[in-house]
């Protein structure tokens, strides 16, 4: 079975500084809060968890701090699908520690579907 | 002109000399073979298949003979040629017609890339196709000889899913379905009128044995199918019947991980999964009662 990437990282200061942008041609659909995205780079597809595949596509807006992204991604909670619903409700801590969003954009730069840069 | 009019001593004849040029789907195959376990196969599992004539397009030019070494008066061995080159290691004597089969399947994996190819069963019922992707010792196959033999269900692959990224279709190829160790007697069991060849002993996959195709797989071999569900079968022995929902994102790298070509495909492989996984539901489907099996799918057919 494909593994969900979605692990959390240790601390890292100075991606906390930089922004944060796609990284290249990324292909992806979502389905019922369950994302699978392609990198062109690498070739790679990867199946991503809820809040993995938000993230990713928060960026689509433009490049970001990560407070910016966890602004994007559990800020407009106005009408909410369920599936981001319940990613607020798992994740609520996330908004006032920026960690587990971060560990989320460092895997995703491992996988080449990220990068971070200190502009 | 279908292979078994021509005979046995002509089907002989060209099999050692030229090679027989035979359609299974969308493939023309040349086949050449001194061997007599290989002529006794074609002729019964490939009866019903339409001859192509010599002069035409053949996809591939293979042949199965013995290794040019001693051994051939030894230890007679198996070989499989494909444009003249060898691409696996010798097999023992007996394994002429498995040989064959599965050099057939490394052909149009590797090479039919004008299709996304995904190791899966693939089997249609009502214009709508079932895929059944899965690795090999799964179940895949014995599931899919149930549907084809005893559940209703045409056959359009039991080995190879030939999606068309054009269409989204599902495009027949219906060849022998190959059925190992306890699937065999089980299969005879469950489907006494099907068509066996003999048991191959002692292969590396244990013991090998094809049933012949059923008629209606091979009259319709011209039409693709648009897929209507994915569904990973897994055999447990004792394992009670469970048809599972799957969540379409698994779905779609249950394909991804099956797939023979996907990378060669490119942002397109996925635009055509992604296209597929729209269409259909997915399902995980763990079994171990053969007619069980067919009554859940024949429901699963019928509440579409």
């Amino acid at each position: 079975m494909a593994q969900v990437h979605h692990v959390l990282t240790q601390r890292d200061v100075s991606v906390e500084l930089g922004r944060w942008s796609l990284q290249g041609s990324i292909d992806w659909r979502e389905w019922d809060g369950e994302f699978v995205v392609r990198c062109d780079a690498s070739a790679a597809t990867y199946l991503l968890s809820t809040l993995a595949g938000e993230t990713l596509k928060a960026l689509r807006d433009g490049p970001a701090h990560v407070e910016d992204i966890g602004a994007r991604v559990f800020g407009d909670s106005a009408k909410p699908s369920p599936a981001t619903a319940a990613l607020i409700a798992s994740f609520a801590d996330v908004q006032s520690d920026t960690q587990g969003l971060l560990g989320v954009l460092k895997e995703l730069e491992g996988l080449g579907l990220v990068r971070a840069s200190l502009t | 002109m279908i292979v078994s009019e021509l005979g046995a001593p002509a089907l002989a004849a060209r099999l050692r000399s030229g090679g027989l040029r035979v359609r299974t789907g969308p493939v023309v195959v040349n086949i050449e073979s001194p061997l007599a376990d290989v002529h006794a196969g074609l002729a019964l599992h490939y009866a019903q298949h339409t001859v192509e004539p010599a002069d035409g397009f053949a996809d591939f030019h293979v042949r199965v003979d013995r290794p040019r070494s001693l051994r051939r008066w030894i230890k007679p061995q198996v070989i499989f040629r494909h444009d003249g080159a060898e691409p696996f290691t010798p097999l023992a004597g007996n394994q002429g017609f498995a040989v064959l089969e599965w050099g057939l399947n490394w052909c149009v994996s590797t090479h039919c890339h004008q299709y996304l190819i995904v190791h899966a069963a693939v089997l249609e019922r009502g214009g709508r196709a079932l895929i059944l992707p899965a690795p090999s010792g799964s179940g895949k196959s014995t599931l899919c000889a149930a549907l084809a033999f005893g559940g209703g269900w045409r056959l359009l692959s039991d080995e190879l899913a030939l999606i068309d990224p054009a269409t989204g279709r599902v495009v027949a190829l219906p060849r022998p379905v190959s059925l190992k160790n306890d699937s065999i007697d089980l299969m005879r069991r469950f489907a006494p009128d099907a068509v066996f060849g003999a048991v191959v002993h002692e292969t590396s996959k244990g013991e090998v044995a094809h049933a012949r195709a059923p008629a209606e797989g091979l009259l319709r071999a011209d039409q693709p199918a648009l897929p209507a569900w994915v569904v990973l079968p897994r055999y447990l022995a004792g394992a009670p019947t469970q048809l599972a929902p799957l969540s379409r994102a698994r779905g779609f790298m249950a394909l991804v991980d099956n797939a023979f070509n996907y990378h060669v495909h490119g942002r397109s492989g996925f635009a055509t999964f992604a296209g597929l996984i729209d269409r259909c539901a997915c399902h995980e489907f763990s079994y171990s009662s053969l007619p069980e099996a067919v009554t859940l799918f024949d429901r699963l057919a019928r509440s579409a």
